[in-house]
């Protein structure tokens, strides 16, 4: 048995794309050679991930590579989705004319980087990850080359992005000019007996802090989320929502559990740090759930949606600074808000505006006559969004304001009760333009292949499934700590 | 001649002003190429207080780092050129200001 065992499924990952690469190389005028080689890859390596024993976690290539049931669970989940998009939105991209092979091999690389991201133990591996997450982010965004909104996106997303990266590095760099290691686990040695002045620590947190909360969106760094979502091709929009998101939070979580905080020396710093996430988390639930009823066009109502979904997170991780053991609230928040935006997104990318214009509200006008089934669709996954009960959208929910309301944090319970009724009012509105108006004039055609409806209903079912029985998934999750 | 040490806070102030240079130039310049070079510019400051705090502790750590963040510098132009240029196609035009489509 070699060491390596654990890290097969990043490594037949890796493999797989090098071998779409050379696929796409050599045929590079059809979709099908890259698009299988994508899809078997991403299924080889959700069955080795599953199969991968994580009973005790291990670490691989000096401790930067953590191997756990955390990493590992999170790698099928985004071999799933990964699955999820590249059948469901087969139909659009052909229909948006984008170079498809050049497509496949981009989109595993960006779900290369994430998982990689995952598992990194140390500061320089997170900045190497995170930015191949990234660079073929920027690319994909800017995919529909001859329109002038997708370069938009792109150039915004890549000197934000660019910025942020910095910065990420700058606060690595602080803290390793006060701890003299990258290393996570010896960052959390160092805190243990950490004295005297740790403002230089302090900064570098921070900073490092800053640069994740602008990768989640986390108001008032949100505001490149809405003109990235618009401009970029719906696809990808789902890619950045489900899995992008799903990575940083985990590193998130990482990042704010870096140092051993119960040490009288850093005390007062992490009051600091949780008032910091708090005022993070009621600006981002305020400002996306105020700002997402104003929206009219159907992604910039989603962006501003998954700002307020960031804000229930926020609030979980803060469960989680004060009782760790209560992260799986944030587990079963990413694993559920992953799996609706997934649905939602695939039904999105089945629009055809008439207009080069983006899909709009008005284009869902009349689809419950055209497309009765989607209307079902389309509903569940909006009630998923809004919370009711039924769907997992209401567990994901539940457990986080339980893990607020154990810890303490009743007045933030409230205000995030309120912030989900307004939001309602939001998620509610299509689907009363789809039942109860008939179809605007200028409404859009929708037309979704074979492939993209069973992706829908099948992520429709999983929704549905978990949330009259959750308990399988809250088992699966509640296990999962955060390792050290 | 007397010979002057450097000391590693000396490069740490150089770190930090060329890094405020890069930051202020992205915020205040409006020309696409300009606002990449000044992200690039930041980049190299943070390598720069790499280098130093690398010296402050006597170890290589620190250099290494600088290695890996100059190849990831690299490929990060290469994307925003290309990106740049994609955009200069359909725009005619490498100024911030006059790319507003997405708007609320």
């Amino acid at each position: 048995m070699s060491e390596l065992e654990p890290a097969y499924p990043w490594i037949a990952f890796s493999m797989g794309i090098l071998i779409t690469m050379l696929v796409s190389v050599v045929r590079i005028d059809t979709k099908r050679p890259a698009q299988i080689f994508a899809l078997l890859t991403l299924v080889v390596t959700l069955f080795l991930s599953m199969s991968v024993n994580v009973e005790t976690p291990q670490s691989l290539f000096n401790g930067v590579f953590e191997i756990s049931a955390l990493t590992t669970t999170a790698l099928s989940l985004l071999c799933g989705l990964g699955i999820f998009f590249i059948i469901g939105t087969s139909r659009y991209l052909t229909k948006e004319e984008i170079h498809l092979s050049d497509y496949y091999h981009l989109l595993l690389i960006l779900i290369l980087g994430a998982s990689v991201l995952i598992c990194s133990k140390d500061l320089l591996v997170t900045f190497i990850a995170l930015e191949v997450m990234s660079l073929p982010a920027y690319t994909l965004a800017g995919f529909r080359r001859n329109d002038s909104r997708s370069n938009e996106a792109a150039i915004k997303y890549f000197i934000l992005g660019g910025v942020v990266g910095a910065v990420f590095l700058l606060g690595a760099s602080f803290i390793f000019g006060a701890t003299g290691t990258t290393h996570l686990s010896e960052i959390y040695t160092w805190s243990q007996k950490a004295q005297g002045d740790l403002t230089l620590f302090y900064m570098g947190h921070i900073l490092i802090l800053i640069s994740f909360l602008f990768k989640v969106a986390a108001v008032p760094f949100h505001f490149w989320k809405p003109d990235v979502y618009e401009g970029s091709p719906t696809s990808v929009t789902g890619i950045m929502a489900t899995v992008m998101s799903t990575a940083s939070f985990v590193v998130l979580a990482r990042i704010l559990h870096i140092a051993d905080f119960k040490s009288p020396e850093l005390a007062p710093y992490f009051e600091t740090l949780k008032q910091l996430i708090r005022v993070a988390a009621v600006l981002s639930l305020i400002i996306g759930s105020a700002i997402v009823i104003t929206q009219t066009n159907l992604k910039r109502m989603l962006a501003y949606s998954s700002i307020s979904h960031t804000g229930y997170v926020l609030l979980g991780l803060l469960g989680s600074m004060n009782q760790p053991d209560l992260i799986y609230s944030v587990w079963i928040y990413l694993f559920g808000y992953s799996l609706m935006t997934c649905g939602l997104f695939v039904l999105v990318s089945q629009s055809e505006p008439k207009l080069d214009a983006g899909v709009e509200l008005i284009d869902l006008t009349g689809l419950m006559k055209k497309q009765p089934f989607n209307v079902v669709m389309w509903s569940l996954f909006l009630f998923s969004m809004a919370g009711m009960p039924f769907t997992i959208g209401f567990f994901t929910k539940y457990f986080v304001f339980i893990s607020s309301v154990n810890t303490g944090e009743v007045f933030y319970v409230v205000i995030a009760a309120l912030c989900a009724v307004v939001s309602a009012y939001a998620y509610l509105r299509p689907i009363a333009l789809m039942v109860m108006r008939d179809a605007d004039p200028s409404a859009a055609e929708w037309k979704g292949s074979v492939a993209s409806h069973s992706v829908v209903a099948v992520s429709a079912a999983i929704v549905f499934a978990l949330g009259v029985m959750p308990n399988a998934l809250i088992h699966l999750l509640k296990g999962i700590p955060l390792q050290h | 001649m007397t010979e002057v040490m450097v000391e590693p806070w000396m490069l740490l102030v150089v770190a930090m002003i060329v890094f405020a240079i890069g930051l202020l130039g992205v915020i205040l310049r409006k020309n696409l190429l300009v606002m990449l070079m000044c992200v690039e510019l930041m980049l190299n400051a943070v390598n720069l207080s790499f280098v130093a705090f690398s010296r402050m502790h006597q170890t290589l750590q620190g250099d290494i780092t600088v290695l890996f963040v100059m190849t990831v510098a690299a490929a990060e132009s290469a994307v925003g050129l290309g990106l740049i240029i994609a955009m200069f196609r359909t725009l005619k035009t490498v100024d911030s200001d006059q790319i507003q489509m997405l708007r609320d």
